[in-house]
């Protein structure tokens, strides 16, 4: 019931950021996705006519990539920002934190919530534009399984950064000093795993990433003064 | 309320000296009759916006010196005249304060003569139990 | 004293190198409305967020009814009613979803009679939203939403600074429905000395970090006194009355503001004084208060009962 209400205000709170990273993504992901389709359409008559065909580099969705991981990493850092450093701002933080919770339960509905928002504003709409380019037909080279768990490694890297900024929004010390640790460490993450590198580590360092980051936020926040 | 309380925070005096004085003044003059019920506690307290600790200190020192009795269950009323008995403690604290007048008055530049013409002037204007009838 | 709600052991607080507080000690009983005096900057915020467990102690302890300030159980928080200065809310909520909001955290203590009691006293509609509201109102949404979940203790935290003598009144009057109610507590901070004589039953005075006084409302409304004595000659080198705050010279004339000094201790003082008579002089609060926390060479700790 008190974990609910959390949850709706913190939702509620996030929900113009959620739905500006839902048009964006969705609006330029169909319009590109579009754009593949008309192209896969020339394509086809190439072929046809037997002209020569340059073939696919990457798999079309794959274009979808960067688009998916700057909505991403952007929704991530905005939601943070909402949830950690305006409540510091507008003094909030004395209102929510006198409720009969645990301090714990405070941060488990921003994350909760941080989650969902992703989820709902990329994670769900990648999963709709990837089923329907796989659909068989719909491009001649395959659409491959991987590229899918790609995408939603994309959405984990925005989960990334809103806990960087999180973690800096939440430490006390300067800017200059330590404060931008969260963020830098944060965005070391997220240049690497999105180098060329062989499967497993972008994935463990995601996991990595996850781990130091979660752990800095809850610390953080129990040591806290508001 | 039959009789109207002012209370002044920003006064020299106490806020439950200024309810005594003026629960006393209005007994005095005849405002408030004999066997007259007081409001209750809670409701002059919140009337008056005061603590009821100190509206209930006001009603005891009332009750000491005799001008409200309290009775359990029924409340409290404004107490007979002839049973009105000045005791010790109260003669002492009128005393002091007569005392205080009298040191002001005097730091005024008062000499005897005009202190008494101004009590005799005050008396004046009371109307004591035992002198006439009793303007409301 | 009954049942402490509140008690803080020479609880200290260092920003930095700046003293906040320094070795606070305070016991509040239940069932008593506590003020907490002090000037700006005084350390009497600094002392709540501290006892409310919004900041960690350099030093030194607290505790709230029971249980230790800087780990309140949930239990405890759904016990006490918080308003502080500025009363921050979620400026996007309209009234009856912030109520809603309240309600899911205090299921078996809301007050929902109340609430609409206080939101119609107030002509506030729950349509409202915290944004439009201006200060007061805001204020008022805030004191509403605290005293509808029927807290134990109530703490204020200058709940009225900057607000208009309607409000402030307001303010007052829950605070005294409250207190009506058996075994309620308010601890309340406040520039505001007529408010607080009108309401406190005991009130502490907090001077740049430190406890200057510590007793029942009374208690320092009779103890600061003025005292003026026209002299006949000069006052001997070294003459002092015990418990001077200040003193001052004119002409023919000399004032002390005297704390505690007992009308015995002043006739023997003066028994040899060249003096014509001494005269107490009854002070306004505001007065006293000023005399208290000014700076001056004696400075007084100003404790009258005996800690059990």
């Amino acid at each position: 019931m008190k974990f609910l209400a959390l949850v709706k205000k913190e939702f509620r709170e996030c929900l113009p950021w959620m739905c500006l990273a839902f048009i964006i993504f969705t609006g330029f992901g169909a319009l590109l996705l579009r754009g593949k389709v008309l192209y896969e359409e020339g394509r086809r008559k190439e072929i046809w006519r037997e002209e020569q065909v340059v073939p696919w580099c990457t798999s079309p969705i794959s274009d979808i990539g960067p688009l998916l991981l700057l909505t991403a990493l952007g929704l991530g850092l905005v939601m943070a920002i909402r949830q950690f450093y305006v409540p510091a701002f507008d003094k909030t933080w004395a209102f929510t934190l006198h409720r009969p919770i645990r301090l714990i339960t405070a941060v488990h509905a921003k994350l909760f919530v941080a989650i969902l928002g992703l989820t709902l504003s990329v994670g769900l709409p990648w999963t709709g534009m990837f089923l329907y380019a796989a659909i068989p037909g719909r491009f001649m080279d395959p659409v491959l399984p991987k590229v899918f768990w790609e995408g939603w490694l994309m959405v984990g890297l925005g989960f990334i950064l809103y806990l960087g900024t999180a973690v800096s929004s939440l430490c006390q010390a300067r800017w200059y000093t330590t404060k931008v640790c969260g963020l830098a460490f944060a965005a070391g993450i997220i240049f690497l795993a999105m180098a060329e590198s062989p499967f497993p580590a972008p994935l463990v360092l995601t996991a990595i990433g996850l781990v130091v980051l979660g752990i800095q936020v809850y610390a953080l926040m129990q040591s806290k003064e508001f | 309320m039959p009789i109207s309380i002012e209370i002044s925070p920003g006064s020299d005096t106490p806020i439950y000296t200024q309810i005594v004085d003026q629960v006393s003044q209005a007994i005095a003059k005849g405002s408030l009759r004999a066997g007259e019920k007081l409001p209750p506690v809670r409701k002059l307290a919140e009337e008056l916006v005061v603590n009821p600790n100190t509206v209930a200190k006001a009603i005891q020192q009332l009750e000491q010196r005799g001008l409200v009795n309290t009775r359990i269950g029924s409340g409290t009323f404004v107490a007979e005249p002839g049973l009105r008995q000045a005791d010790q403690n109260a003669m002492k604290t009128v005393s002091d304060r007569i005392d205080y007048l009298i040191g002001q008055c005097i730091h005024m530049g008062l000499d005897g003569p005009a202190i008494r013409r101004l009590l005799e002037d005050r008396l004046n204007k009371f109307k004591g139990p035992k002198e006439g009838d009793r303007h409301g | 004293m009954g049942e402490i709600v509140l008690q803080t052991w020479d609880l200290t607080k260092y920003y930095g190198r700046h003293l906040a507080l320094d070795h606070l000690n305070l016991k509040i009983p239940k069932g008593t409305v506590y003020g907490l005096l002090g000037r700006n900057g005084s350390g009497k915020t600094t002392a709540i967020k501290l006892l409310l467990g919004f900041l960690r102690p350099t030093c030194g302890s607290s505790e709230v009814l029971g249980c230790d300030s800087s780990d309140l159980t949930p239990e405890i928080r759904g016990r006490v009613g918080y308003v502080c200065e500025g009363h921050p809310l979620y400026k996007w909520m309209p009234i009856g979803t912030l109520e809603n909001f309240q309600k899911a955290f205090y299921p078996d203590r809301w007050d929902k009679h109340l609430f609409d009691e206080m939101l119609d006293y107030f002509t506030l509609s729950r349509k409202q939203r915290i944004r439009s509201l201006s200060n007061g109102q805001r204020a008022q949404v805030s004191l509403a939403l605290a005293m509808a979940t029927s807290p134990d203790l109530l703490v204020m935290d200058d709940p009225t600074l900057g607000l208009d003598v309607v409000i402030r009144r307001q303010f007052l009057q829950g605070m005294i429905h409250l207190i009506q109610q058996k075994g309620k507590t308010v601890l309340f901070s406040s520039h505001i000395l007529s408010d607080v004589e009108r309401v406190a039953d005991r009130v502490a005075v907090i001077d740049k970090g430190v406890l200057r006084a510590d007793c029942t409302l009374e208690q320092f409304r009779t103890s600061i006194r003025k005292v003026r004595a026209e002299r006949t000659g000069s006052l001997p080198a070294g003459f002092d009355l015990p418990g001077t705050l200040h003193c001052r010279q004119d002409d023919s004339v000399t004032e002390w503001i005297v704390v505690g000094t007992t009308d015995e201790q002043l006739e023997q003082a003066f028994s040899q004084a060249p003096v014509k008579g001494f005269s107490c002089v009854a002070m306004n609060m505001e007065d006293q208060f000023i005399e208290f926390t000014t700076p001056s060479g004696n400075r007084r700790l100003f404790e009258w009962e005996e800690r059990p």
